[in-house]
């Protein structure tokens, strides 16, 4: 208890120095929070886009459908028993069943190639939530009122002028059957993020889509939301156990590989960053610490000769670091957090290009600010070692004598 | 009776019912002739294709197509310089696409258009209205051709139902509409200039249109063909392709 408050008041000895060191490390600790909110905001973004609005976390395909030349020749038929099964393992949610196929799209006298997916419109929603906001402002999505409607992209409607309410004809095969065509009409055009997605993508109903290819109760895969997304490989693990080699499980990041390199390029990127900013503090703080000590030569002499123990010496600097470190760090990561908070509520909108805006939500968690208060205490300590150490291998002889 | 007047009336007896057959020909008989006319058992052929897309830009494929019986057709990309080298090979219920530049054979279907035109694999690679569609004669709005209504019958028909119109006179087709399960109509074809190949007379052009998307159309030309030729097994052997 002692040696808490001499290392407090010590600390007050030299308001300058200790201002300068709190200083340093609560700039490095809020810059650190505020990067991590970036970094949270992307990630959720892309999970947001990916994995709540397209392709759900997990996925179950017959063995041999992906890669295969014939996909249309692996399907599966949608079966409740299944379903059951898939449900019963431990984190999974939701499932929904999927079929995509494609085709040509046309308006009477011209026609485009197109990739569909077609979607359960009452069950998809308990997988992909923010499908229902994946569609272009004005545009309704799918419901169980859409039987021969569709969503398409926006180029790929342009190319067929083709608007809301547009009859158009979809054409396309099932693996065991001739080419069918169907009329659809236009609900709405699909909000895209890539000009390719644009050009070619269209959503249907999956009772349309099964007409259409004459697959009665055909599906190609089921989508499957879990509860913490990651959780991803131990909820994977035991589904692939349970439904055994006739199928083959794939999760976000097999499909989506674009958006889940970008997330580990993001992660990988801040992560580095956050351990040069780490590092730099930590500099700071063995200056100041060295300096301290320079300065309190004669101070440590008196003490030596007066009788303090040598480990009691460094046991002072020591609290001394963990003092301003815990401090320093807290009075950093809570203005982080305040800040970011705010900005969290607003949300940074941003538009790239055609597309529509983006908003991203910067946000921490309080888990993570006390990591960093743990990381920057030990830190300091660690960073006051030396010093400390050296402070108390002095002989008092000699620093009495120090000027 | 004496035996000249025996011999004498059942020669006309058969004279009559064989000149009955020919004046009317049952749905089977003229389909197997549209096999026949159409997709030789044995053949030996030069081909164009052209298709015409909707921005009205055309592009021509010229190919060599050599059948043997009902279920080994290959075909080798002559022009253009984009597609040369490219070979395609039917064997059975297979079918397979060689891509020169992949050096690689892929699997693809009857039903996935050919070169991006109107005509559909199936329509160059597989015609076998016999195996596929059965058929029944329907009354003909034209008195000088018959009408047909094919309806598929195996999973590996491109089409749910066919209405073919042939000529009386000459037996070849010359109109026919390909129609969807759902009832709407696909595409529909002329059979046009008629041609005699080494003895075979047959229409040298088919112009297949595209009903759903009406600027595009393809027109598929015979340039020249060989019939009852001897193929080599060999050539239709999946690893002869890209040799």
């Amino acid at each position: 208890m002692r040696i808490f408050l001499l290392a407090f008041r010590n600390l007050g000895r030299n308001k300058r120095r200790s201002l300068v060191t709190a200083l340093t490390i609560a700039f490095g600790v809020f810059a650190i929070v505020f990067l991590q909110s970036f970094v949270n905001a992307l990630t959720r973004n892309i999970i947001e886009t990916s994995v709540e609005s397209k392709v759900g976390a997990l996925q179950v395909f017959k063995a041999g459908y992906l890669g295969s030349d014939d996909p249309l020749k692996m399907t599966l038929i949608d079966d409740p028993d299944l379903v059951a099964k898939i449900r019963s393992v431990q984190g999974v949610v939701a499932v929904a069943p999927r079929l995509d196929f494609d085709g040509m799209l046309s308006n009477g006298s011209e026609g485009t190639l197109f990739n569909a997916t077609a979607i359960d419109p009452v069950r998809e929603y308990t997988v992909c939530p923010r499908r229902a906001t994946y569609v272009a402002n004005g545009s309704r999505p799918l419901d169980k009122d859409s039987a021969r409607a569709a969503l398409i992209g926006a180029t790929l409607a342009e190319s067929l002028a083709a608007k809301p309410g547009s009859p158009l004809v979809m054409q396309a095969a099932g693996s065991h059957a001739g080419i069918n065509a169907l009329d659809v009409t236009v609900q709405g055009f699909l909000r895209t993020t890539h000009p390719s997605e644009s050009k070619r993508a269209a959503t249907v109903t999956l009772g349309f889509a099964q007409e259409l290819l004459r697959m009665k109760g055909g599906i190609t895969h089921y989508v499957i939301g879990i509860h913490d997304i990651n959780r991803l490989e131990e909820i994977a693990t035991p589904l692939r156990a349970t439904l055994g080699p006739g199928f083959q499980i794939t999760t976000w990041r097999d499909l989506d590989s674009t958006n889940s390199g970008r997330e580990k390029a993001i992660k990988a990127l801040m992560f580095i960053i956050t351990l040069v900013l780490f590092l730099l503090v930590l500099t700071g703080v063995v200056n100041t610490m060295m300096m301290s000590v320079y300065e309190r030569i004669r101070e440590i002499g008196t003490m030596l000769a007066v009788g303090v123990r040598r480990h009691r010496i460094r046991t002072l600097f020591l609290w001394e670091a963990l003092l301003i470190g815990f401090f320093s760090a807290g009075v950093g990561s809570l203005l982080g957090f305040g800040v970011v908070s705010w900005l969290g509520r607003r949300g940074i909108t941003m538009a790239f290009g055609p597309n529509e805006p983006v908003t991203y939500v910067p946000h921490v968690t309080f888990g993570f600010l006390l990591t960093v208060v743990l990381f920057t205490v030990a830190g300091a300590l660690v960073a006051a070692l030396y010093p400390a150490w050296k402070g108390s291998r002095l002989r008092p002889v000699e620093a009495l004598r120090a000027p | 009776m004496s035996k000249v007047r025996l011999l004498s009336m059942s020669l006309l007896v058969l004279g009559a019912t064989s000149l009955a057959h020919a004046a009317a020909p049952t749905a089977d008989e003229l389909v197997r002739r549209y096999d026949e006319v159409m997709s030789p058992k044995t053949f030996d052929a030069l081909m164009e294709m052209v298709a015409h897309r909707q921005d009205g830009s055309t592009r021509a494929y010229k190919m060599r197509v050599l059948k043997s019986g009902d279920d080994k057709t290959r075909a080798w990309f002559l022009e253009p310089a984009s597609a040369k080298g490219q070979e395609m090979l039917k064997v059975g219920d297979n079918m397979w696409v060689y891509m020169p530049n992949l050096k690689r054979a892929l699997r693809i279907a009857s039903r996935e258009s050919f070169q991006g035109g109107d005509f559909n694999n199936g329509d160059i690679l597989r015609v076998n209205y016999v195996a596929d569609y059965s058929a029944k004669l329907v009354p003909s709005a034209d008195d000088s051709l018959y009408a047909l209504e094919l309806t598929a019958k195996s999973s590996e028909a491109s089409y749910d139902r066919i209405k073919l119109w042939m000529r009386k006179d000459k037996r070849l087709p010359i109109k026919a509409e390909y129609y969807a399960a759902s009832g709407k109509l696909l595409r529909s074809a002329t059979f046009e200039g008629l041609k005699t190949f080494r003895g075979l007379e047959r229409p040298s052009l088919i112009v297949m249109r595209n009903e759903l998307a009406t600027k595009r159309f393809s027109e598929m030309t015979v340039v020249d063909m060989k019939i009852n030729v001897e193929v080599p097994a060999q050539k239709f052997v999946f690893d002869d392709l890209g040799r």
